[in-house]
């Protein structure tokens, strides 16, 4: 009787949220691994059309598929590690060498976090601005006419990097925070010890900074590929809208499309089983890095 | 036990509170399938009637659901029409649902896809409501008599906007046209006058413009960068002028060769010399549609393309003094035919709306004069009606004016009538503008455009087959 209460009780308090994930999370995923396989526009009901594997053979021989894979793993690849990179200087700087001006910098630097991405991406398409940007001004100042020359985010040689570089400075400072926090944690005895033994401060990086930051350092390689991944999204659809020419369309921005602009559901939703099967692969990627610690102290 | 029978109420409640949110619209369907069932066979005899006789058709205790996008032009108009219209059929109650931007368009489709549809849309968006076969076929409409003239309501309309409402190609009217517009190219009205410029009537004129340009420290010409699509109001009249609109007409038919005729790339030619001889405003393909217009309002180009909607939607970025809008239709090649292109918008009526008859007569109550004039008044849309530019004219800037009348002085209209398609890998607009940006980049010749644009339109054409089987 006990018993039955319990489980009641138990029952009462898992089954709403138990619907809430069926109903708006499991049965939606669900749906579009079915709707890949038809034609359908998502737009009217009773018009889809069972057509097998035909979306995903189209998305092979789609070239512009293609390259928003190719542009989405450029992202993915150069976004966590210049941040990784530039977030560990930062950090590293803002710790070890006692600046006097070390929590401005922090402040400045974390600032972009409390900004939303729409805001960021609007700014930063206006720091780019061909003609009145605060960027090409900067060059003309210091006399680079060539520099000041390039239109960033028109060119397809520099459109993604120029996204990239945005995403870049949006989420430098969380990560900083994150290593600033990290550093401070170590035991300022192995800093002591390895000035005795004569190391100076790169030396002390590579050999007691890094491997006591390592498990901090892997946290923020995961966040970072899944949060580049997916958060690319809005900063490329605000900054470049895909363009110029396709140059920087990243495999979500692609499905958007397909989905809201060209009114092929069946193949967005095509396009949305790859973006799942890679984020899946990320998740299990992360898994695998954050399984273990690398250096107890 | 207590307990229990205590868990099991709270259980049933929060699970119907979590389903309640789902089940919203459920009981409304309840009086349709009679209605719905029976529209296709009493279609005919109240229609017949109204010809036959002056007597309106009786509308007892019907309720209409309207939904009218709530865009440049607000919801004045519609506010007004609605108590008009029940004042003139009583007995009619009309609920009028309007919403903007992308949240109307959203609100529209989940009606759709719920089987929610209203009786009544005025939209600028069609999606692919004609090709999903959502749309009522409106030709007894528009043969039959309007409701304040004699003689069928179709010779109102402006010519060739009911041929460009038959998306399908068979000659079944889907789209009612309202909202007329021309699209061009827009210069500075102020500053050619006070230099004594005239508008440039051939190619070779305009380019040969690029030196008084320079005079004033602004490039040629200029687009709305990240939106290429914008040129189209370029691109379509000249290809209707330089290469005949049969040869349009195979560009809207997605024909094969249709890109590669020589006459077709003389026109894409334009645009590679545009790019070549730097006429560009510099950094244009970087820019949003926002930025590249406030820079030629601010005088960083001579001409720029859009539509008559241009000034309402730039309104607060005017230059207070020494602008004022001007408008052309695109330039020629020497002693051809000019063109610009007319849109509209669109009155749609779903095919599983609950009273199609009372809607079509809403429908015919929208070309009634008395209302289109309404319309100009309240917010300055032009119905697509004949005679509808003179009777703005009291109601509009002389700029607007003198683009809406630019088909009064010899310039012929260009409609866009894309075929329309089963859903597709390649978007079309996407497929001729997205290589644009990098001939303009001076990334591709015309060459490489056209045989580009080719390779679209042969995937375009193979998805069409695929579909059809």
């Amino acid at each position: 009787m006990k018993e039955k209460g319990r489980f009641l009780f138990l029952a009462v308090c898992t089954v709403p949220a138990l619907l809430v994930f069926l109903v708006f999370f499991l049965y939606p995923i669900l749906r579009a691994f079915i709707m890949a396989f038809y034609r359908w526009s998502g737009m009217s009901k009773g018009t889809e059309v069972f057509i097998g594997l035909d979306n995903f053979r189209t998305m092979l021989r789609d070239d512009i598929f293609w390259r928003s894979f190719q542009n989405s793993f450029v992202v993915m690849l150069i976004v966590p590690a210049i941040t990784v990179v530039l977030a560990l200087f930062l950090a590293v700087l803002l710790t070890r060498f006692k600046l006097k001006e070390r929590f401005l910098y922090r402040t400045v630097i974390f600032f972009p976090n409390v900004l939303s991405v729409v805001v960021t991406s609007i700014l930063w398409s206006f720091i780019y601005h061909p003609t009145m940007g605060i960027l090409k001004s900067l060059f003309e100042w210091l006399g680079w006419d060539r520099l000041a020359g390039i239109v960033w985010l028109g060119l397809p040689e520099t459109a993604l990097y120029s996204v990239a570089v945005t995403i870049i400075w949006a989420g430098l400072g969380f990560y900083l925070i994150l290593f600033i926090a990290g550093i401070e944690s170590i035991p300022a005895q192995y800093y002591e010890a390895s000035a005795i033994d004569g190391a100076g401060q790169i030396r002390q990086f590579f050999s007691v900074t890094l491997p006591l930051l390592w498990g901090v350092v892997r946290v923020a390689i995961v966040l970072l590929l899944s949060g580049v991944f997916y958060g690319s999204f809005v900063y490329v659809q605000i900054m470049t809208n895909g363009g110029p020419d396709w140059a920087s369309e990243t495999l979500v921005n692609y499905l958007y499309y397909q989905a809201f602009k060209n009114f092929n559901m069946g193949y967005a939703t095509a396009i949305g089983i790859v973006v799942f099967l890679i984020g899946v692969t990320l998740a299990f990627i992360a898994n695998r890095l954050t399984r273990k610690e690398a250096v107890e102290f | 036990m207590k307990r229990t029978m205590w868990s099991a109420l709270m259980l049933v409640f929060l699970a119907s509170l979590v389903l309640s949110a789902c089940s919203k619209n459920s009981n409304r369907t309840e009086s349709s399938p009679s209605a719905s069932a029976s529209a296709p066979a009493s279609s005919a005899a109240p229609t017949e009637s109204a010809s036959g006789s002056t007597d309106k058709p009786k509308f007892e205790n019907m309720t209409l659901n309207v939904a009218a996008f709530d865009g440049g032009f607000g919801t004045a108009y519609w506010q007004e029409v609605v108590k008009k219209f029940e004042a003139d059929y009583p007995g009619v109650k009309v609920n009028l649902d309007t919403k903007k931007g992308d949240v109307f368009r959203d609100y529209i489709k989940t009606q759709f896809l719920s089987g929610n549809a209203p009786d009544f849309i005025a939209t600028p968006f069609v999606e692919t409501f004609a090709v999903d076969g959502q749309l009522l076929e409106l030709n007894d409409v528009f043969d039959g008599e309007a409701l304040d003239k004699s003689g069928p309501l179709k010779n109102k309309v402006l010519d060739g906007f009911l041929e460009a409402s038959m998306p399908l190609g068979d000659g079944k009217i889907l789209y009612a046209p309202t909202g007329f517009n021309v699209q061009g190219l827009w210069f500075n009205k102020t500053l050619f006058d006070s230099k004594g410029w005239a508008k440039p009537t051939t190619w070779d004129d305009f380019y040969a413009m690029n030196d008084k340009a320079k005079s004033v420290g602004a490039a040629l010409y200029t687009y709305q960068g990240a939106y290429p699509s914008y040129n189209e109001s370029i691109l379509l009249p000249m290809i209707a002028s330089h290469a005949g609109p049969e040869a349009l007409k195979k560009i809207f038919n997605y024909e094969e060769g249709a890109w590669t005729d020589p006459k077709v790339k003389e026109v894409l030619n334009v645009f590679y010399q545009i790019a070549q001889k730097d006429y560009l405003m510099k950094g244009t393909v970087a820019l949003n549609h926002t930025q590249a217009q406030t820079e030629f309002l601010n005088g960083k180009a001579l001409f720029i393309p859009n539509g008559t909607w241009f000034e309402n939607e730039m309104k607060d970025a005017i230059p207070a003094e020494g602008f004022s809008f001007g408008f052309m239709a695109p330039p020629t090649f020497p002693g051809e035919q000019s063109y610009a292109v007319a849109s509209n918008g669109y009155y749609l009526i779903p095919k599983n709306g609950k009273n199609p008859e009372l809607a079509k007569e809403f429908l015919r109550y929208q070309f009634n004069e008395d209302n289109i004039l309404l319309n100009i008044e309240k917010t300055g849309e032009l119905a697509a009606v004949k005679g509808v530019v003179e009777l703005a004219k009291p109601h509009v800037s002389p700029a607007l004016y003198e683009a809406l009348s630019v088909f009064d002085q010899g310039t012929k209209p260009v409609m866009t009538a894309w075929k329309v398609t089963p859903p597709l890998s390649v978007n079309v607009s996407e497929a001729i503008f997205n290589p644009f940006t990098s001939v303009m980049n001076k990334k591709l010749t015309v060459d490489e455009w056209s045989a580009s644009i080719e390779k679209s339109m042969a995937t375009v054409r193979k998805e069409i087959a695929a579909a059809a089987k």
